[in-house]
């Protein structure tokens, strides 16, 4: 199979179920993990004589996420019925928004991977078509003596993204989900657990020759519920579309499954079958005018774009690239960072790497050992949890750039304050860590060492030229200090000494 | 006072109305209540066979009238269509409700007929809503006013206003029934 002279092109429907307390046409509330059939009412079980009333929380947070993705807003959004029987689907027909979405157009920016993961890999902008909300459906389950249904589904809010055909690889698609994933829970419109099935996607994949203009026949293969499942199964249908054509025969425009477990694709019905959705306008909701001041308001709820913020940790803070891509992979943490480094702005590499290794590491393990802490343990590194507070590892940095403490001496204070939430000052000073600044004490342990004769071979080969001879004289002096020399002020008074 | 569409109004009513009744009765499945087949041996199936042996005839014909209107191909001659004529009676209505209070006809063409009498002839049937259609088409308030006999049985004339005119509306059909109390007779049965 000759891959390389094929080109993949895909597009996607990402659903992302929005947070929002309450349902989109109903105020009853919706969660993950309930009794089934808990979190309904007359409107979500579709009883006779009830109307939907447009839940605004739900509006608004596909208006965020339109701002988000710098989409256009329209003045004007409405409800389309789009009809088809199905015992998950109350009312046969679902309300969503076919001819006037609530965001149109936009941009999410990806990044592909790297070389190596120490190096920043090649960036491209994905367009999307639009964004349309509308109505989740209920579950359906099978059993011997018959069917069962769970409405508790039904009527969440869910967003629909579309792509325009701008990924051209598996990889693309991935990386396009994990940016568009950081943009939806940074800004809080969604939360994207796709364990709750809170994001699901449909891949729509072609090929062509490589040079050729126009689109091939597409597949669209529906309901991929990870990031792994998106790649296998467009490296799968990619594939099994190149050998058809290949081998001479012509693609049919079908819609797919993708069953995850044997990591292969199968027909679900093609395009004779296709359903006729018979959309129209819905009746019952009126078209819906979005205010330009509730527009501004939402502006301003925008969160710096992840990239943006790399970028800027790169550009500004002269933060190296792993570090950053750390930062920026979680809000939280990047505000956290930011706000030590307000509290002191002498050394952003310092505190970035402070809070890429040894922060990170500390709460991973404290919340996978429910011990570390007395709260009980929780599923997710929480940097609520955290004891120490950004002002505080700013001060730790602090006083480690200005020499009061030596670097192997910070590790030591980091553990305690990550144990205690004490400033650093109050651990350096409980337990005596403060390094020796005493010039007159170190002179007479820095005599004392030099007239061993132990040492006096290192002493002959630095006066001989060997600069790196002097570092075998820094360990015993450090010894009889108990480590609390300041490793700068040995090395001046050394060369003072032996110079 | 000119309302050149009037003519379109049943015929556009019976494309809208059609096509949101197939919709709204989608509904009566059996899966959540009401009729539930109990002949059927798949979900899918139980809906079907719920429906045809639950509604009855008139329904099924709106409905089947509802969803060939809305089908992929004809809804754009139909549907489409009717809801560009629904603009158009809505724009004449407002036209001419700049220029008038209050627009009377009388509520239904004829007098009553026998029960069952015309049930063999829907589309006959249809026309006696010529009248009414539009001010529910247009989405204006309207009523209708007892007003006397014809043939010895009572009739109505009713009156369109524009939006939000109910106040005038009920204002003047109370000066009508308190000059000719007509409400209160009885027609023989």
């Amino acid at each position: 199979m000759s891959e390389s002279s094929w080109e993949i092109v895909i597009g996607l429907e990402v659903h992302v179920q929005l947070r929002t307390r309450t349902k989109v046409f109903a105020s009853v509330p919706w969660g993950f993990g309930e009794e089934p059939n808990e979190q309904v009412d007359p409107v979500v079980l579709g009883l006779p004589g009830t109307l939907p009333v447009v839940n605004r929380a739900a509006v608004e947070q596909a208006i965020l996420f339109g701002l988000v993705v710098e989409a256009t807003i329209p003045e004007r959004c409405a409800w389309d019925r789009k009809n088809y029987f199905y015992p998950d689907n109350p009312k046969n027909y679902q309300l969503t928004q076919k001819d006037f979405p609530v965001t149109l157009g936009g941009q999410v920016e990806i990044e592909l991977p790297g070389p190596s993961r120490n190096v920043m890999g090649e960036h491209k902008m994905i367009r999307l078509h639009h964004a349309h909300l509308e109505e989740d459906v209920g579950k359906l389950s099978h059993s011997g003596s018959g069917s069962l249904v769970d409405y508790n589904r039904a009527g969440v809010p869910l967003l629909e993204i579309v792509t325009e055909p701008d990924l051209r690889s598996a990889a693309e698609a991935a990386a396009f989900l994990n940016a568009l994933v950081a943009m939806l829970t940074q800004a809080g419109v969604a939360d994207c657990d796709m364990e709750k099935g809170q994001l699901r996607c449909d891949a729509n994949v072609s090929v062509r020759r490589r040079g050729d203009t126009q689109l091939g026949t597409r597949t669209e293969t529906k309901n991929l519920n990870s990031i792994s499942g998106v790649r296998d199964c467009i490296q799968y249908e990619a594939a099994r579309q190149i050998r058809e054509l290949e081998e001479g025969r012509k693609i049919t425009q079908e819609t797919r499954g993708w069953n995850a477990v044997n990591a292969r694709g199968y027909v679900l019905r093609d395009k004779e079958d296709a359903h006729d959705y018979r959309y129209f306008p819905d009746p019952d909701i009126p078209t819906l005018k979005i205010s330009r001041a509730t527009v501004e308001r939402l502006q301003k709820l925008v969160p710096e774009r992840p990239f943006h913020r790399q970028r800027r940790y790169m550009e500004k803070l002269g933060l190296p690239y792993t570090a950053t891509s750390v930062l920026i992979a979680d809000k939280a943490l990047a505000d956290w960072f930011e706000a030590a480094v307000a509290a002191y702005p002498q050394n952003p590499s310092g505190i970035a790497n402070w809070v890429a290794n040894d922060l990170l590491r500390d709460l991973s393990a404290a919340t996978s050992a429910p011990d570390a802490f007395s709260e009980p343990s929780v599923a997710k590194v929480s940097l609520a949890d955290c004891r120490i507070k950004p002002v505080q590892l700013a001060g730790l940095v602090k006083i480690t750039d200005e020499g009061v403490i030596s670097k192997q001496q910070a590790k030591e204070v980091f553990a305690e304050m990550f144990r205690t939430g004490q400033d650093a000052g109050e651990i350096v000073n409980a337990k005596g860590l403060r390094q020796n600044s005493d010039a007159g004490e170190l002179e007479k342990i820095i005599q004392e060492v030099i007239a061993d004769p132990a040492v006096a071979k290192s002493i002959a080969e630095y006066r001989a030229g060997n600069e790196k001879a002097i570092n075998a004289l820094k360990g015993p002096i450090m010894k009889r200090t108990q480590g609390k020399a300041n490793p700068a002020m040995i090395d001046q008074l050394l060369r003072k000494h032996l110079g | 006072m000119d309302l050149p569409s009037s003519d379109l109004a049943v015929p556009t009513y019976y494309v809208v109305a059609t096509a949101e009744a197939s919709s709204n009765l989608a509904r009566y499945d059996g899966v959540r209540y009401g009729h539930r087949s109990t002949q059927a041996t798949t979900p899918v199936e139980m809906m079907t066979l719920s429906r045809s042996e639950g509604f009855g005839p008139e329904v099924k014909r709106r409905i089947l009238l509802g969803t060939f209107v809305l089908s992929a191909g004809y809804a754009d001659a139909y549907y489409v269509r009717a809801l560009r004529a629904r603009s158009k009676i809505l724009s004449e209505h407002l036209a001419a409700l700049e220029k008038v209070d209050m627009i009377l006809t009388p509520t239904v063409p004829t007098p009553a007929f026998k029960a069952g009498e015309k049930i063999s002839d829907p589309l006959q049937l249809y026309l006696e809503d010529i009248f009414t259609i539009p001010a529910n088409l247009a989405g204006l308030p309207a009523l209708s006013v007892p007003c006397g006999k014809s043939q010895h049985l009572p009739v109505g004339f009713h009156l369109v206003g524009a939006p939000l005119s109910e106040k005038k509306l009920l204002a003047a059909s109370r000066v009508f029934e308190a000059a000719h109390p007509y409400r209160h007779q009885q027609a023989p049965l």
